[in-house]
């Protein structure tokens, strides 16, 4: 038996997540994570999960449960971590995933710090996605067997010493076997809506937002010559790739559709180019993080099959290989939330990672993650940094 | 498991009193033991009763007496922890005295609406009037002054909102609410709403120690004497139990310069007699001392400017409407009139256990606000350096030691307190706090319990 917090969001997932481990035996603690000093209600609007309506469906699982369940208050560090950051990178014309950020800054870290600093030994989520861990102890972090629910790609920015700490009961299961168990167990949240939108936006409207908070700054859109082909009103609200809503007025030359080529935050200009122009087959980044231990190490190599069940850490297992200092191997990557895995060549040193795409890629922006696969399991992360 | 049991494992509450009478719902989240009568009560909500020490001996005790039978878990998922509690939350509520749950049995199914003319009716309103004198009896005051609400919130909503705005109806000037920065949220934000209607709120200032300045706000009431709609001080404050010079000022505003004052009550019940109830507007609570949940009274002298806030049929004086709760107003009186007859005794019984539990605080290096102040006995604020008071809430709880750090809570998340923030701490030192309140079942085994838990849960505590 172990001492276990659920992060419970108020939603089916971790919930059902929750009660697997009570059903497992473990001594489990349920705690809602407060991200908002002045969290919104489904009156004001709120989609997300953070609404004082999800903090009380987290605590009536809980209650379903019979664990105990607290609200800890982690908005101080969220509005720094995660919402700032967000806004920073934004404004620096780049294209931030704060979700991501959140699971590394908060719930994988202040949360399980705190847990295990109360002597709670890990931190149960109801994310897709399994940890398991092979004989010699080594830990894995693995794709979910629902394709279309998988979420290791958020959760590739988490160090292996942080996935120690995971337990995912979820991983071997697919969204709608969740609900039937949710509603099976009698959880009333078995049919609740997924939330999709970024919790601390308001009705989901990302460029509202972000003219809220960042001013309009109106200024030229050009094409890579220069020539000014039409206005936007801040840069922040458009994203590399993007076609529509550019009223461009006129067409290219050659009559085919502009995108999104490149933010130029210094020179408050969106710069526009034909798809072809989109193109990328190499990015980079710095400080790459190593989820499953060291990169080239067993990559090809037979693995065991994976135990999506929610295995718990193995504190006393010897853990990963040390990292080699440098080295290259193949892999696929994954570089959005639910893109594809594109197959590519990896290499790597202490402080930075360069991929060069086996196939073009399309519309990438700096600030995302490339997730580093190798079949079903996540290598490590990279933010990107530069493209090519 | 289920043994016989009986008898008066807290003797000091309930000795002669034979343990079916026992049958309050209300109690159970406070004690880790159950009771049910054998036999005659089937549905859940009757077996669900206790009034028994949470302690092994008083176990012992209860198995060896034979009224009822006892139960340590069955189906309730709150149950699931088989753990012994104690309580140390009872500022933010106290179980059910026995009068007052017996009171709210015998009237629970009472045929009638109070304010119905016919027979039914008729004994139902006579109920209500009996407790409103029980209560008038108890407090030295007309019946006629006194008006059921539904709680603390309520009284205090009333007693600044309604006043504040029959005084301006009269006196157009009266435009200003005075009120101290450390006052329940009941008060503090039902003033804070009267700007919207073209109030302003002042604030009484605070001495160095942390408490009202009586003569600095004193002379601030005079300054604005002829602008004041209303000026509202608590007696007791309900995080550090720090005793307010409320008395001295409502004797100020009521007598020298006839400006209408609130004094929030709820924590000051049993405490003698703190106040005077002929200067000021008044709110109590009935579950702070032993009563039901959702019953409240608001005390107003006869020549209070006051108006009705909610609207409807009028049934309190036409200033508080909704059919008048029979079962909680008279299960309410009876919780006053046991307070009031047990006061002195009780009072010196929570003094004793106060400076004991001030002893186990300091000797973990606990720093108790308001030290040299006067306090009530029942509550002890006290900060704990390098920790957070949300984890040592968290870790006394796995304990069965219940806790809290004393501040409102916004969806169930602990702000830091406004009390200890007005009264000059650090947010840091704030969030440090943790409020220990005692009641009526509060006994040495849990300050044991206490004792024997704080040193490791601070150790804990403060690693992190």
């Amino acid at each position: 038996m172990a001492r276990l917090i659920a992060a419970l969001s108020g939603g089916v997932d971790s919930a059902v997540a929750a009660a697997r481990a009570v059903d497992q035996g473990h001594d489990v603690t349920g705690v809602h994570l407060a991200l908002s000093r002045t969290p919104q209600t489904h009156r004001t609007g709120s989609r997300g999960c953070c609404s004082l309506e999800d903090a009380n469906d987290a605590r009536r699982v809980a209650d379903k449960l019979g664990i105990p369940f607290y609200v800890w208050d982690f908005s101080e560090q969220f509005h720094h971590e995660v919402v700032q950051q967000f806004l920073d990178e934004y404004r620096r014309g780049r294209t931030p995933n704060p979700c991501l950020r959140c699971n590394e800054k908060i719930k994988f870290a202040a949360l399980c710090d705190r847990a295990v600093a109360l002597g709670f030994d890990a931190v149960v989520t109801g994310h897709y996605a399994s940890v398991t861990y092979d004989e010699a102890g080594r830990i894995e972090l693995r794709r979910s067997v629902d394709a279309a629910k998988d979420q290791s790609y958020v959760l590739g920015v988490l160090t292996s010493e942080q996935l120690r700490r995971c337990v995912f009961p979820l991983g071997g299961m697919v969204k709608s076997e969740v609900r039937q168990e949710a509603a099976r167990r009698g959880l009333r949240v078995a049919d609740k809506p997924d939330s999709y939108d970024i919790c601390f936006i308001p009705e989901g409207d990302t460029a509202d937002y972000l003219h809220d908070k960042l001013g309009r700054r109106p200024g030229d859109i050009v094409d890579e010559d220069g020539t000014v082909l039409g206005r936007h009103d801040g840069v922040f609200t458009h994203t590399i790739g993007q076609r529509k809503g550019l009223h461009l007025g006129r067409p290219a030359p050659d009559g085919r559709p502009r995108y999104v080529l490149r933010l130029d935050a210094a020179n408050n200009q969106v710069i526009v180019a034909s798809h072809e122009r989109l193109k990328i087959t190499g990015l980079k980044g710095r400080d790459p993080i190593w989820c499953s231990g060291s990169p080239d190490v067993r990559i090809g190599q037979a693995r065991p099959t994976a135990q999506a069940d929610g295995q718990l850490p193995c504190a006393d297992q010897p853990g990963e290989d040390p990292i080699a200092a440098q080295g290259r191997f193949a892999a696929t990557v994954q570089l959005r939330a639910h893109g594809d895995a594109l197959p590519a060549h990896v290499d790597y040193d202490a402080n930075e990672v360069v991929i060069t795409l086996d196939q073009p890629a399309y519309g990438i922006a700096p600030g995302q993650a490339a997730v580093i696969y190798d079949d079903a399991v996540v290598v490590g992360s990279v933010t990107i940094d530069q493209t090519w | 498991m289920t043994s016989p049991v009986g008898g008066d494992a807290r003797e000091r509450h309930i000795t002669g009193i034979p343990i079916s009478n026992f049958t309050a719902y209300g109690l159970r989240n406070s004690y880790g033991l159950r009771l049910h009568r054998t036999g005659d009560r089937p549905q859940r909500s009757r077996r669900v009763l206790v009034a028994v020490a949470p302690s092994r001996a008083a176990r012992t005790a209860c198995g060896h007496r034979g009224v009822g039978s006892i139960e340590d878990v069955d189906d309730s998922p709150s149950d699931r922890m088989d753990l012994v509690r104690h309580y140390f939350d009872h500022a933010a509520t106290t179980p059910m005295r026995d009068a007052a749950l017996t009171a709210w049995e015998t009237n629970a199914r009472r045929l009638g609406n109070p304010s119905a003319i016919h027979g039914a009716g008729r004994e139902a309103r006579s109920v209500v009037e009996e407790a409103r004198e029980t209560v008038a009896d108890a407090w030295s005051i007309p019946p006629s002054t006194i008006i059921w609400t539904s709680g603390g919130t309520e009284s205090d909503n009333l007693g600044i909102i309604g006043v504040a705005r029959a005084r301006r109806r009269k006196n157009p000037a009266a435009t200003q609410v005075m009120v101290s920065p450390i006052e329940h949220h009941g008060v503090l934000d039902a003033a804070a709403s009267l700007t919207s209607e073209g109030f302003t709120v002042i604030q009484m200032p605070l001495t160095e120690a942390g408490i009202v300045n009586y003569p600095a706000t004193a002379d601030l009431m005079r300054v604005h004497a002829d602008t004041l709609a209303v000026v509202a001080l608590m007696a007791v404050n309900n995080e550090t139990g720090i005793i307010q010079p409320a008395d001295r000022l409502a004797e100020v505003a009521h007598t020298e310069l006839g400006v209408p004052f609130h004094c929030d009550a709820v924590q000051a019940h049993g405490l003698g007699p703190a106040l005077s109830l002929q200067t000021c507007t008044a709110a109590f609570s009935a579950h702070k001392i032993g009563g039901p949940l959702g019953a409240g009274a608001l005390v107003i002298p006869p020549d209070t400017p006051i108006e009705a806030i909610s609207f409807g049929a009028g049934q309190e004086s036409r200033l508080r409407s909704g059919t008048v709760p029979v079962p909680l107003v008279a299960s309410f009186a009876e919780a006053v009139r046991e307070t009031t007859v047990t006061e002195s005794v009780e009072n010196q019984r929570i003094d004793g256990l106060a400076a004991r539990l001030e002893s186990i605080l300091t000797s973990v290096g606990a720093q108790i606000i308001g030290q040299n102040l006067a306090r009530v006995g029942a509550i002890r604020y006290a900060l704990f350096p390098g920790c957070s008071g949300q984890d040592l809430v968290v870790l006394l709880d796995a304990r069965g030691i219940h806790v809290s750090t004393g501040s409102a809570c916004t969806a169930g998340v602990p702000q830091p307190s406004h009390v200890l923030l007005a009264m000059g701490h650090s947010q840091d030192e704030a969030n440090s706090g943790l409020r220990f309140s005692m009641g009526w079942t509060t006994t040495h085994d849990d300050l044991d319990a206490l004792q024997a838990a704080l040193p490791e849960v601070v150790a804990i505590a403060r690693r992190r």
